[in-house]
């Protein structure tokens, strides 16, 4: 996996996946404040600063307000949380009926890579679900001596 | 759930707004600002005041629904401020760059 070329710890070689939770709800906008707080609350359990909070739970709340309106009616959001020692990725998808990206171009897609620290979206094609459009995001933990 | 108020005294409308502002309650917002500013009877006020202090949440359709109310009163000539954030509203308004243009109060 090619991702950020920083100093940042790599998922698979340092920081390790400690825990998962996934969340499986129907695609609609109605859920999203569970979908938030949940994000909240893994943030605060791993030792997050309070902005550091504010960003997770903004940052998932848009990567899903965008996959929302590309939903196929009635299929499900999923959001994985993957929490390690020194960050919290989330990969939300949605099966979809167009195999397009979401936009890059608007608001919600600037407020998402302003927040989080890695951003990655992907369509996969013919999967069990049919075609699933993806957003990857990860929010490290400032150091804290 | 986002619940709004809207009280006018002569010419300046103050809309409130409680709860979170998301992909869900946007819309609401929407309206409600740009219809706060035409004014209800159609005689606009000087000035509107939209005061978030019960919105602990706005995300990206938030700052567009607010964004719409600003395109309006400058169409027509009034003022339109926003009071009272949250921090985490606070927050992203900053990062947006939009303190200015939505003439945010202390």
């Amino acid at each position: 996996m090619n991702d950020v070329g920083n100093a940042a710890p790599q998922p698979g070689s340092s920081d390790l996946e400690l825990a998962a939770i996934e969340l499986r709800l129907t695609a609609g906008s109605e859920y999203l404040s569970t979908v938030r707080a949940v994000a909240a609350d893994l943030a605060l359990q791993r030792d997050m600063t309070l902005d550091e909070v504010d960003d997770l739970r903004l940052a998932v709340d848009e990567a899903c307000s965008m996959l929302v309106p590309l939903a196929v009616p009635g299929a499900e959001l999923r959001c994985r949380f993957s929490l390690a020692e020194r960050e919290i990725r989330v990969r939300c998808s949605v099966p979809v009926s167009t195999p397009e990206l979401p936009p890059t171009d608007g608001f919600p897609w600037q407020v998402l890579m302003t927040l989080a620290d890695s951003v990655r979206s992907e369509v996969e094609r013919g999967t069990a679900d049919g075609d699933v459009v993806w957003i990857e995001l990860a929010k490290q933990k400032v150091d804290r001596a | 759930m986002l619940e709004l108020g809207w009280a006018r005294e002569d010419d300046v409308v103050v809309l409130t707004a409680s709860g979170d502002v998301d992909l869900h309650t946007a819309g609401q917002l929407r309206d409600a600002v740009v219809s706060a500013v035409g004014g209800e009877d159609g005689v606009s006020p000087r000035r509107v005041d939209v005061d978030l202090a019960g919105v602990p949440f706005l995300n990206s359709s938030g700052l567009g629904a607010l964004l719409a109310g600003v395109q309006e009163a400058n169409r027509l000539g009034i003022v339109f401020r926003v009071l009272n954030l949250q921090p985490p509203v606070r927050r992203v308004v900053e990062m947006m760059g939009l303190t200015e243009v939505l003439d945010v109060q202390r």
